[in-house]
């Protein structure tokens, strides 16, 4: 209850003036591509270091909370994921906009969004502690089993042929490869090209995979018309979107815990959340993969609660969840604070100031979402033969952005192409670029996980013998086994079998 | 050549054989001599291999399906056209030379001009509209009020 209270007496008209204008900030930033909330944190620490700590971090979580919501924003309507933690919801955000449903898409996105970002305050306010010390307990093993899982639900989410999506994952993580080696400093993959020596941008091959291979995929088919005859109407049903809210909830509990594993964060949490939302929603509103809301709220929720989720090592142990958290951390040292263990001692008021700036932050999202956005789905209606030009121009912006680099922009085209040429041919584009954001994660863990394993008694023992591990490594094994052809319909049989004999 | 999907995913499995053999192969140089389990050229061997053994699947399965005939639905439509595909890539390639020696605003301009008339724009107005207002806005928006560098 004083935690409540605490929490309450940090509200103040400046306060809540600079959350809003920050989820204004955080709202454009997060939706045009190329402009990533990481980076919009990051110039906001330089311009805020004279300010008051509350002002600053209001300003800094309102762009953090409405940035990653934002992302959804340019996923449904032009296919383009504003960060990668958006790409999960193109595969159903999209085609409803296709269907004329972009508006509802988007109230979706933006009400479940919503749900899962105070989900995520409310676990960082109440069960910071726990959640810490269990995330602390996964070793090098279990992070390369969870990417591992969240590469295997992805190859049978997206692909009807499953070899097909393995080949994807597998290419995004070859790609993910080249470049300079963070253990060794040694080069790899890299065909003796010296730009290449920086690795594969993700923004480039984000855009070129989604945005620019969607261009040239209309152009091929020829339909310059809009993409769809109609946005749909916003009709702000609360009462509908509530019936979600099981799933939703579901799906936020997915996020806060993968967002509190440092360095996980939020395209494995999407993943995992959708997988999960795919197999437990029994008749889904359309086939997932086709415009399925539900896919829309899984994948939402689930990014949107990884914000708290990723609050709750900064603060308790000074360990940043993900980018943002990281230059969260560096923004709390800048004002001299000191995040971890002592928080709660020393600074007990800083704790307070985040959980109302991140719950009025989840409001200022909401109000948003209701006024600006539904503007935004209008562009459904642009024909191709204005619209396409244009996105094409700004996926050459958006690329430019990131490294001031036109190797960038070539490489972007050529991601395009390459997308284009898959997607023609039934070779899904997601895999590749979530293997492309999880390749570091599971080299590195890979290597050393074999390298402590190596220096204990048992190397098998040591990799597998803990309970989450053999957990997640028996997960991988189901995932795969599923998509197998036939093995699921041999053990469906095997159950009923069983059934009328007893 | 065999149109079917089948025999397609088989050319595409040998494509993804020379891959495998291509990564594989600049994986195992990064190898710098020391322990096998820290070496920057484990995960990339691991994975060429792993991509070398789904591109044989891809293959077995194409064989198997195309000799029994089992039926395929071509993804595309019927007015499906690679060859605007290209010529739009080519248009893009072009106006990515000419970024950095025209500047972002007349080149721009002119990339838009060409694209949107090479997809059917016809009515002058939206053009002009199109090719002159969006990059303005454009570099309004991100050079002077985000102060993002432009090509």
């Amino acid at each position: 209850m004083d935690l409540v209270l605490s929490v309450v007496s940090q509200i103040d008209a400046v306060f809540v003036f600079f959350i809003f204008a920050g989820a204004v900030a955080g709202l454009f930033v997060g939706a045009i591509p190329g402009l990533s909330v990481t980076m919009a944190t990051a110039l906001l620490v330089s311009i805020t270091y004279t300010w008051s700590v509350k002002n600053a971090l209001g300003v800094i979580l309102g762009v953090f909370v409405s940035g990653v919501y934002a992302g959804a924003v340019s996923a449904i309507l032009i296919n383009i994921p504003g960060a990668p933690s958006s790409v999960v919801t193109t595969l159903d955000g999209y085609p409803m906009a296709r269907k004329g449903e972009a508006a509802l898409a988007l109230w979706a996105a933006t009400f479940h969004s919503f749900v899962g970002t105070v989900f995520g305050f409310l676990v960082l306010m109440f069960v910071a502690k726990p959640v810490t010390s269990f995330a602390l307990t996964f070793s090098a093993m279990d992070y390369f089993l969870l990417a591992l899982f969240g590469l295997t639900t992805i190859g049978t989410l997206t692909a009807k042929n499953y070899i097909k999506g393995g080949i994807c994952a597998l290419l995004g993580l070859l790609l993910s490869m080249i470049g300079i080696d963070p253990f060794s400093g040694g080069v790899r993959l890299t065909f003796g090209w010296f730009d290449l020596q920086g690795g594969i941008p993700l923004i480039a091959a984000l855009i070129g995979l989604f945005g620019f291979s969607e261009v040239l995929d209309q152009v091929a088919r020829g339909a310059m018309n809009a993409i769809a005859a109609e946005a749909g109407k916003m009709r702000y049903c609360f009462r509908e979107m509530l019936r979600f809210l099981p799933l939703s909830l579901r799906s936020s509990l997915i996020g806060v815990f993968i967002g509190a594993l440092p360095g996980a964060g939020g395209p494995v949490a999407s993943i995992i959340a959708y997988d999960s939302a795919r197999k437990s929603v029994k008749n889904p509103s359309r086939p997932f993969g086709e415009g399925a809301v539900e896919g829309v709220i899984a994948s939402e929720a689930a990014n949107n609660a990884c914000i708290g989720g990723a609050l709750i090592p900064m603060l308790t142990l000074a360990v940043p969840g993900d980018a943002v958290t990281a230059v969260i951390l560096a923004a709390f040292y800048v004002h001299g604070l000191q995040p971890g263990p002592l928080l709660f001692v020393r600074t007990p008021e800083l704790f307070s100031i985040v959980l109302a700036g991140g719950f009025i932050a989840s409001v200022a999202m909401l109000i948003l979402g209701m006024t600006v956005v539904p503007r935004l789905s209008k562009i459904v209606l642009v024909p191709k033969r204005i619209l396409m030009p244009l996105v094409t121009v700004l996926c050459v912006v958006g690329t430019y952005a990131v490294n001031s680099s036109m190797f960038d922009v070539g490489l972007m085209f050529c991601f395009g192409l390459a997308g284009f040429l898959m997607r023609s041919r039934g070779y899904p584009p997601a895999p590749l670029v979530l293997g492309l954001v999880l390749g570091e994660m599971m080299d590195s863990n890979l290597r050393r996980a074999i390298n402590m394993a190596l220096a204990g008694d048992n190397f098998f023992l040591s990799l597998f013998g803990r309970p989450t591990s053999v957990i997640l490594a028996v997960l991988v094994i189901l995932s795969v086994l599923a998509a197998v052809p036939g093995v699921k319909d041999r053990v469906l049989s095997v159950f009923s079998r069983r059934e009328r004999v007893e | 050549m065999n149109t079917s999907p089948w025999a397609a995913n088989m050319r595409h499995s040998l494509f993804f054989l020379v891959l495998a053999a291509l990564f594989g192969w600049q994986g195992a140089r990064s190898h710098d001599g020391g322990d096998w389990a820290l070496s920057p050229a484990l995960f990339p061997l691991l994975l060429s291999s792993a991509l070398a053994l789904l591109a044989l699947a891809l293959l077995l399965q194409g064989y198997r399906r195309l000799k029994n005939g089992v039926p395929a639905v071509l993804p595309q439509g019927a007015d499906f056209s690679t060859g605007r595909v290209f010529l739009v890539f080519g248009l893009c390639c072009a106006y990515a030379l000419l970024l950095p020696w025209a500047g972002f605003f007349p080149s721009t301009a002119l990339f838009l001009v060409i694209f949107s008339l090479m997809i059917g724009e016809r009515r002058l107005w939206p053009i002009v509209l199109l090719s002159f207002l969006s990059p303005a806005a454009i570099l309004l928006i991100f050079r002077h009020g985000l102060n993002v560098l432009l090509p």
